[in-house]
């Protein structure tokens, strides 16, 4: 039995992810987010008449890289394709994609899903030029902005392995986790440079055969991701119990009513007569032009937070903070090799720099460099400050360029660990508050409290609490005659 | 397409109304008739390519070059905006005017 009664759902995940790069696929046009509308565009992404594609080096270059960090094996030629269809936002009436010679096959990614791994297949990767973008439906009108036109895309096509909803989702958290790692994709779901379409099916336990499909097409939040397909998923399932069957669809999703709903039905979907684009000769690869690529892979993430769970003994829930996004990652990383206490770093990181660090995309706006949050730490073990204190002195150099060792003298925040200095504040107590003395001395000790206090009111906090104890207790033992 | 037996019609009208669909045209009964017809000598020239044996030979979809050369990933300059809007045949804010649409990529 499954979550689903005597039904099992079969789940294919097909992802385009927008290609880093400063360029357009096919042209020169600047790849752009929120500028004006139809300010980078030429006749080859207008799709004027004449006008020849050139494939972009960089595209080619991050979509190797992708692949060979999903464990794809690479076509070392393959072919691109027009895919014939008529929308608004596709100005040639045509895509560039590639078809029957994709670049890459037979990938794989692991996930882990409630402690239970899992082996996700992909089935191919291939290169492809994104559409234009819809700015405003007004009434019965649309306008169409074509910045966005001819921007590479690399779409990933999972094999149908994956079983819930909440498997979906994990696999395209790790997913997008590999690109930004990789640096091909910035991760962007609201921008919609990481997009989500889902193949839904579901079939009788036991049976091998796979059942109409269904695909949930713009599932762009994680939040939705895993919500949408078990809807989908109880919707086939009320349908089949019912007797009826489940039509071939193309079905978006909603958030707020919680239901998916008909866009169109595939069964009369047009035919997209896909053929060798004459425009663009086959893309070649060379072995050694791999190799390079392969060799200069970062460590992707899932072995940086096993590493760093093994060499560094973090706490799976610490390298799943630190290590779940590339440059957070590279804020530690870089910490750590100018202060080799990983466990102290990691929980300091955690418990302080994180809080007032944002992400967007690819980067990271951290209010502290790693060599201030190195030096605070330093300055704790050295004994100069205490732990409290690299709380405050953190507060006080976030947002400035300031060296956290300037910003102890400045504010005088250093501890006083010098036993003399304590003595002869001490002393000075004492020599003020001579009933409170002989009442001690005569066993009342419990005033050593009282003059602990009064030594941190006179150093404002920064002498060394222990060092207090341990000279005060000399000093007012000495004339008890105990 | 399969193997048509020999002198049978190389294309039907309805195969033609679907292609007509699939171009976005809109064409009158007469006129799918005739083109049924003309489409149906075209196909049956080409038709005398099935004689030839190619066995063993792969698909060629491209003769004169071999691979693609690469473009550096460098900026040019695009087309100032009024000029890329210029042959729109109706514009509005910036952009081009179409029937609404929903956006489904």
């Amino acid at each position: 039995m499954t979550a689903y009664g005597a039904y099992e759902p079969v789940i294919g995940l097909e992802v385009h992810a927008q290609l880093l790069t400063r360029t357009k696929a096919f042209c020169g046009c600047a790849t752009s987010f929120g500028d004006p509308p139809n300010t980078h565009t030429c006749p080859v992404c207008l799709g004027l008449p004449g006008a020849l594609p050139v494939l972009n080096a960089e595209a080619v270059a991050l979509a190797v890289r992708a692949a060979l960090a999903l464990g794809c094996s690479l076509q070392m030629r393959s072919v691109f394709a027009r895919k014939n269809y008529f929308y608004p936002d596709l100005p040639k009436g045509y895509q560039i994609s590639q078809y029957d010679l994709p670049l890459a096959l037979s990938g794989v990614l692991d996930v882990e899903v409630e402690g239970t791994p899992r082996r996700v297949g992909i089935r191919r990767i291939h290169m492809e030029e994104d559409a234009g973008k819809n700015l405003h439906g007004i009434g019965d009108e649309s306008v169409v902005d074509l910045n966005r036109a001819g921007t590479p895309l690399i779409e990933i096509v999972s094999e149908p392995d994956l079983r819930s909803g909440a498997e979906a989702a994990e696999y395209l958290r790790r997913l997008r986790e590999v690109l930004m790692f990789t640096g091909v994709n910035d991760g962007n779901l609201e921008q919609g440079s990481f997009r989500c379409d889902a193949n839904v099916s579901i079939r009788k336990l036991g049976e091998t055969r796979l059942g109409t499909r269904v695909e949930l097409k713009n599932i762009n939040s994680f939040k939705f991701v895993a919500d949408a397909i078990d809807v989908e998923i109880r919707r086939q399932v009320n349908l089949v119990e019912r007797g009826d069957r489940v039509r071939q669809q193309t079905r978006g999703y909603s958030a707020e009513k919680r239901e998916s709903y008909l866009l169109r039905d595939k069964e009369s979907e047009s035919d997209y007569r896909y053929f060798p684009e004459p425009d663009l000769p086959p893309l070649v690869l060379e072995e050694a032009y791999v190799e390079s690529i392969r060799s200069a892979l970062p460590e992707l993430p899932v072995a940086k937070r096993a590493r760093w769970a093994l060499e560094l003994g973090l706490t799976t829930y610490a390298t799943g903070v630190l290590g779940g996004h590339p440059a957070i990652a590279r804020f530690f990383d870089e910490a750590r090799a100018l202060y080799p206490d990983a466990v102290k770093l990691a929980n300091f990181v955690q418990s302080e720099v994180l809080r007032d660090v944002t992400t967007t995309g690819l980067t990271a706006s951290f209010p502290v460099t790693p060599a201030q949050v190195a030096e605070i730490l330093r300055l704790v073990d050295a004994g100069t400050i205490s732990g409290k204190q690299a709380k405050e002195l953190y507060a006080a150099v976030a947002g400035t360029d300031h060296a956290p060792a300037d910003v102890v003298r400045e504010r005088g925040m250093a501890v006083l660990g010098d036993a003399s200095a304590i003595e002869t504040i001490a002393r000075s107590v004492m020599e003020a508050n001579p009933k409170q003395v002989a009442s001690y001395r005569a066993g009342k000790t419990a005033l050593l409290g009282f003059f602990v206090g009064q030594i941190m009111k006179q150093t404002k906090g920064s002498a060394d609490p222990a060092m207090v104890n341990a000279v005060l207790v000399r000093l007012l033992g000495e004339g008890s005659g105990a | 397409m399969p193997p048509a037996p020999e002198g049978s019609a190389p294309i039907a009208e309805d195969e033609v109304r679907s292609l007509a669909r699939l171009a976005n045209l809109d064409l009158p009964d007469a006129e799918i008739r005739r083109l049924t017809g003309d489409l149906g000598r075209i196909l049956a020239y080409v038709r005398q390519l099935e004689e030839l044996d190619v066995t063993g030979i792969e698909p060629t979809a491209y003769v004169a070059i071999e691979r693609a050369e690469l473009r550096a990933d460098e900026p040019h300059e695009s087309l100032p905006h009024e000029i890329a809007l210029r042959e729109a045949p109706r514009t509005s804010m910036d952009g081009f005017a179409v029937p609404g649409f929903v956006e489904e990529d």
